[in-house]
């Protein structure tokens, strides 16, 4: 590497050298102070003022003196000094190690022992002036009347500084400040070698992953949240790595997506399959529909959904199941569904970029809340998500149930339909589609305490980036016929809602929803809704009466609240063009 | 105790050899899988951890740099010592803030522009507080330049702004990024007590004069063989200039 050249010799390499002169010769007085190596160097040989030149003065001397020791010269006695006080001579030169390269000097050039300020080569030799200090030789002759003094030799821009690597072997570096500085200096090569790698990756997969719902700072911001993202204001984002779109026919490196689906189908078919087939009443003969959303740059870390689809003579909500993998070198993919023990920890060792951590922390809560839990969210025995009913509030909409084959639930396939037929968020979630090819599908909210509502048959399902923050009351779609997951083509536009949690459903028995209190009777196969002594059953009109209306058959105030339904009914009559 | 001259290369030679074999085998490692994998979890490590790192490494940079300058309970090899600590912090300090920085953005966490452009939200602090942390850098890395051209005070009210830059990093770490857990509070106030205990200490030391030692003062004085010793051999040309604190020593230009 170029040693830095510069004019000035730092501290340390000067003091050195008076260190190293010091201990070559402790009787030499110290020239530590203020002086420059190379003018030490350059310092001038002079010899003591021969007495038989004291009177010649006239003319300056042309010629160097030759080096002579001058304590083998013969002195001269002070006394015999023509000048009335007798001058400091220049000490004996500190001892001169050997010179590499030795520098060219001009007969011209000798250094006065003067101030550094004046450089050595400026002054040239004038015998008059022997023993004055140079400012004073100058006035005392100025330029002007030195006689015939020839040019200067050309400045030279760098005085010759000493060759590289003067310095003697001690000075090699072997202190512990010095191993902490180039273990400091190893480690900081190291972070950036890992970071090269990072930026190459991130180059090569198309740019900074930009477009999570956690760009600025998290922590504190998010408690100002849940930020809505409304479909009208939030056009859809880049969509997240697709396997079947992505990857085309690009060259396939290891982390095959492939692999993957194939491998949470299996997966999906093991730990699913069995609640499926008791759901629907028959096996299902089709493949589960495995969604890759979201797939890290590297192709290691996948998060997706799998829903095993319904026959088509059955009713039931779809079994669906996140699911979260990684690839590995030497296993390969490790999936592992929601509400199985490996799902959260994969969660939260998913980098952040595909899965911020709070999301990580509501699906993690999702997948393992438990039956009892789920049910004491949503009947008010807890704090729960203050659920309403799917559509706008005050609205009335009709409520059927299709009675599905070896199901004790009378509610196990809640529908509903009416009013304008926009299906709105039940409450405050983070929305997730499944069996969404074809960009509708059935949508998932996935509530704070851990519960989550779905929304199957939709038709127009809003167009948000899978796990944004929706808002309750935010339009969700319309109610439609769709099917994506299978099941039975329904005989009008509904939608047909369900309550879930990670590994199953979760019962409608004592769900509040909407100021209406779920139950279901098996001796009579029955399911209801009740708010005080109102009973509506599968078929009625239900009012959604919100959150204002308090919990399902309090008293008070409120207690009259479903007197007014025919007044809502009469409005739903006026506004429902499908009725 | 011989410490790293100023004078030396910033890089040793053989860094640059190291560095660049090493930018080859990792350009080329992290197109295959494995490397990718590799790369993948280094970047989710760094995203969580690379910012502790500068707060760590940057409150010891803080706490040696003020010790450094210890005068009552500190011999002179310490402070060396010190010193030698002092610069392998900060440059990890700088290291691990950028690699902080690099990865954020590449993550999507914070924009590009949050890199330049400070403000006083989270990822703004710390955006200030990583503007000031390079001028104390470079300061420091330039630090022979100013001490030697006869403007230490420059370089002193420079360098002093790592006395801002430090609490407004604590302000971003404390702010930004996801809720603090205890342990992490617990270690922000150990470092925040760490700095206070070394700038009590510094206060305590500048009030008390500086005794000023000379080179060579403990030596036997050599015979004098010459009388006639000039003046200007025996004035010391500066009263403040030591061995250890060359501050003010006069250098030929």
């Amino acid at each position: 590497m170029a040693r830095r050249e510069s004019r000035h010799v730092p501290y340390d390499e000067a003091q050195n050298d008076a260190h190293a002169a010091f201990w070559a010769d402790p009787s030499a007085r110290s020239r530590r102070r203020g002086r420059r190596r190379d003018a030490e160097k350059a310092r001038p040989r002079q010899t003591p003022r021969p007495a038989a030149r004291q009177g010649v003065r006239d003319e300056p001397r042309r010629d160097a003196p030759p080096w002579r020791d001058p304590w083998q010269e013969p002195r001269p006695e002070p006394r015999s000094e023509p000048w009335p006080e007798p001058r400091p001579e220049p000490g004996r030169p500190v001892r001169q190690r050997p010179r590499q390269q030795p520098r060219q000097r001009s007969p011209r050039e000798t250094v006065r022992d003067e101030p550094l300020t004046v450089l050595p080569w400026d002054v040239p030799f004038d015998a008059r002036e022997w023993g004055a200090s140079a400012p004073d030789a100058r006035r005392a002759a100025p330029r002007a009347e030195r006689p015939e003094r020839p040019e200067p030799p050309p400045r030279r821009p760098e005085p010759p500084r000493a060759p590289a690597r003067r310095r003697p072997p001690a000075r090699r570096p072997h202190g512990p400040a010095d191993r902490l500085g180039t273990g400091a200096l190893v480690l900081s090569i190291m972070v950036g070698l890992g970071l090269l790698a990072v930026v190459e990756r991130t180059l090569l997969e198309g740019g900074p992953i930009g477009g999570t719902d956690t760009v600025g700072a998290q922590g504190r911001a998010e408690r100002s949240r849940p930020r809505a993202t409304r479909p009208a204001e939030d056009p859809p984002r880049t969509a997240p790595a697709r396997p079947d779109r992505d990857r085309g026919g690009a060259p396939a490196p290891a982390p095959d997506v492939q692999a993957l689906t194939d491998r949470v189908r299996r997966i999906t078919l093991q730990e699913r399959g069995a609640a499926a087939r008791q759901k629907y009443g028959a096996a299902g003969t089709a493949q589960p529909i495995v969604g890759t959303d979201r797939i890290s740059r590297d192709r290691t870390w996948a998060f997706g959904t799998t829903a095993i689809p319904v026959p088509d003579d059955s009713a039931a909500l779809p079994e669906v199941a996140f699911f979260a993998a990684r690839w590995t070198p030497r296993s390969g993919w490790q999936a592992a569904l929601s509400g199985t023990s490996g799902f959260g920890a994969l969660l939260t060792r998913m980098p952040p970029a595909l899965m911020s951590a709070d999301e990580a922390r509501a699906l993690n809560r999702h997948a393992t809340v438990t039956a009892e839990q789920a049910a004491a969210a949503v009947n008010g025995a807890r704090a729960g998500d203050g659920l309403v009913l799917p559509w706008r509030v005050g609205a009335t909409w009709s409520m059927g149930a299709v009675p599905t084959r070896n199901s004790p639930r009378p509610l196990g396939s809640l529908t509903f339909w009416g009013g304008d037929g926009t299906v709105t968020a039940a409450g405050d979630g983070r929305l997730y589609r499944f069996c969404s090819a074809g960009g509708g599908g059935l949508v998932l909210l996935v509530h704070p305490s851990g519960l989550a509502t779905t929304y199957y048959r939709m038709r127009d399902v809003v167009r948000v980036r899978p796990g944004s923050l929706v808002r309750r009351g935010e339009p969700l779609g319309r109610t439609g016929t769709q099917r994506p997951c299978g099941g039975a083509p329904a005989s009008r536009p509904d939608v047909q809602f369900g309550l879930r949690r990670g590994a199953d459903d979760v019962p409608f028995e004592g769900a509040r929803l909407g100021g209406w209190t779920f139950r279901e009777r098996a001796a009579p196969l029955l399911g209801f809704a009740e708010r005080g002594d109102i009973q509506v059953l599968t078929g009625g009109l239900l009012a959604n009466l919100g959150l204002a209306a308090g919990p399902a058959g309090s008293d008070g105030p409120k207690g009259e609240r479903p007197e007014k339904k025919p007044a809502n009914d009469k409005r739903r009559q006026r506004e429902d063009p499908q009725q | 105790m011989k410490t790293r001259s100023s004078e030396d290369p910033l890089l040793p030679t053989w860094a640059l050899a190291v560095t660049a074999f090493g930018a080859l085998i990792v350009t080329v490692g992290a197109v295959t899988p494995p490397g990718a994998a590799l790369a993948g979890g280094l970047q989710r490590f760094l995203s969580f951890y690379a910012g502790v790192f500068t707060l760590l490494t940057m409150t010891t940079a803080v706490v040696t740099g003020v010790l450094a300058s210890e005068r009552v309970l500190l011999r002179i090899h310490h402070r060396v010592l010190f010193q030698g600590v002092h610069r392998a912090a900060s440059v990890l300090a700088v290291t691990f803030v950028v690699a902080h920085l690099l990865v954020k953005v590449l993550g999507g966490v914070a924009a590009p522009v949050n890199v330049v452009v400070p403000g006083v939200d989270p990822v703004g602090l710390g955006t200030l507080a990583f503007q000031l942390m390079l001028v104390v850098a470079v300061t420091g890395v330039l630090r022979a330049r100013f001490a030697l051209r006869a403007r230490p005070w420059v370089w002193r009210s420079l360098h002093s702004v790592a006395y801002l830059a430090w609490p407004v990093g604590i302000a971003h770490g404390l702010t930004a990024g996801r809720a603090p857990a205890n342990w992490v509070v617990l270690g922000y106030v150990l470092c925040m007590g760490a700095v206070a205990l070394a700038v009590l200490t510094r206060l305590a030391v500048s009030t008390r004069p500086r005794r000023i030692g000379h080179a060579g003062e403990g030596l036997t004085p050599a015979p004098e063989r010459r009388p006639a010793a000039s003046r200007a051999e025996t004035a010391v040309p500066e009263p403040r200039a030591t061995v250890g604190d060359p501050r003010g020593t006069r250098v030929a230009r």
